[in-house]
């Protein structure tokens, strides 16, 4: 059974994984297309990359063009994996086989 | 970690909306490249041949291979960037060859069309192979991004409109509006 994960499911990560993934293997998204893609705004979007990076989902780049900085983000084959779980259970939650079944379970133990 | 229906629903339609625009952006940055070469070229191509006549059977033949191997280079290009990124399976020479025979079917298409159905001018065959480009880009546009659909679509009625309309300077007009069609597309798809 898939578990949720905290991490990704936070909305802006959420979404960042999302349009990470649907991007070919080895293919990157510039910090500021992600901006546009998502409406979020420069910090918003760096505070939650970092997150997604320190846990191993993304992969961040940066590097010059010319003498302008340049962020790129990739997602990895753990992060790539991690999201599909992710997808999973909430399918799984509103097939009413994973999710309500883990938060009935939780609300009576507690 | 507790979720309801409702949130892993919202977020479900969360990931579809934002993977779909992603995925379309990826499309566009994939096809910008390639229109901006062959606008370059159709305009060249027909400015040329509007100028002179005489040597259409010659410029044509030369600026398609130009533009084909400049295309089968960019996407080799970015096949070998993508190898080296990731673990994708193939090599840009690998990958290669079956650009090369979709441009032999390509090849192979337009040579039968012209023998069951010969054309009675050079402009006629330029027209019909302008018309056959912009439709096949209306068809990706429906699939993968409807700005490349518009593009096609203005570009085609551009073409009917002068090939059946203008008495003068056709070659001119089929450079500058289906050429110029693919290069203000190819800036337009590239600035998202």
């Amino acid at each position: 059974m898939n578990a949720a994960n905290e991490i990704i499911h936070q909305t802006m990560r959420l979404k960042i994984m999302s349009a990470l993934s649907a991007l070919r293997p080895g293919a990157k998204l510039e910090f500021q297309e992600l901006k546009t893609l998502l409406n979020a705004t420069d910090g918003n979007l760096g505070t939650h990359l970092a997150t997604l990076e320190d846990a191993g989902y993304i992969a961040v780049e940066k590097d010059f063009v010319g003498k302008k900085p340049r962020t790129r983000a990739a997602i990895t084959r753990a992060g790539r994996r991690a999201f599909e779980q992710h997808v999973e259970y909430l399918r799984d939650v509103i097939a009413g086989t994973g999710g309500e079944r883990s938060a009935s379970t939780a609300s009576t133990t507690s | 970690m507790n979720i309801s229906k409702e949130e892993a629903s919202s977020s479900l339609r969360d990931i579809g909306l934002v993977h779909q625009r992603s995925a379309t952006l990826q499309n566009y940055r994939h096809f910008a490249p390639y229109m901006l070469v062959w606008g370059c070229i159709w305009l060249l191509a027909n400015s040329l041949c509007d100028f002179f006549p005489e040597r259409a059977g010659l410029i044509w033949p030369v600026l398609s291979i130009a533009g084909v191997v400049i295309s089968l280079a960019n996407g080799a290009r970015v096949r070998a960037r993508l190898c080296a990124g990731a673990a994708v399976p193939g090599s840009a020479l690998a990958q290669g060859w079956r650009w090369a025979l979709c441009v032999l079917v390509l090849f192979g298409f337009f040579t039968a069309t012209f023998a069951v159905l010969p054309a009675h001018s050079s402009l006629q065959a330029t027209a019909f192979i302008s018309l056959f480009f912009m439709f096949a880009y209306m068809i990706y546009g429906a699939l993968a991004g409807l700005r490349v659909f518009f593009i096609g679509l203005v570009a085609a009625v551009a073409i009917l409109y002068g090939y059946f309309s203008l008495a003068s300077h056709q070659f001119l007009w089929l450079g500058v509006c289906a050429g110029g069609a693919l290069i203000v597309g190819a800036l337009w798809v590239r600035k998202t």
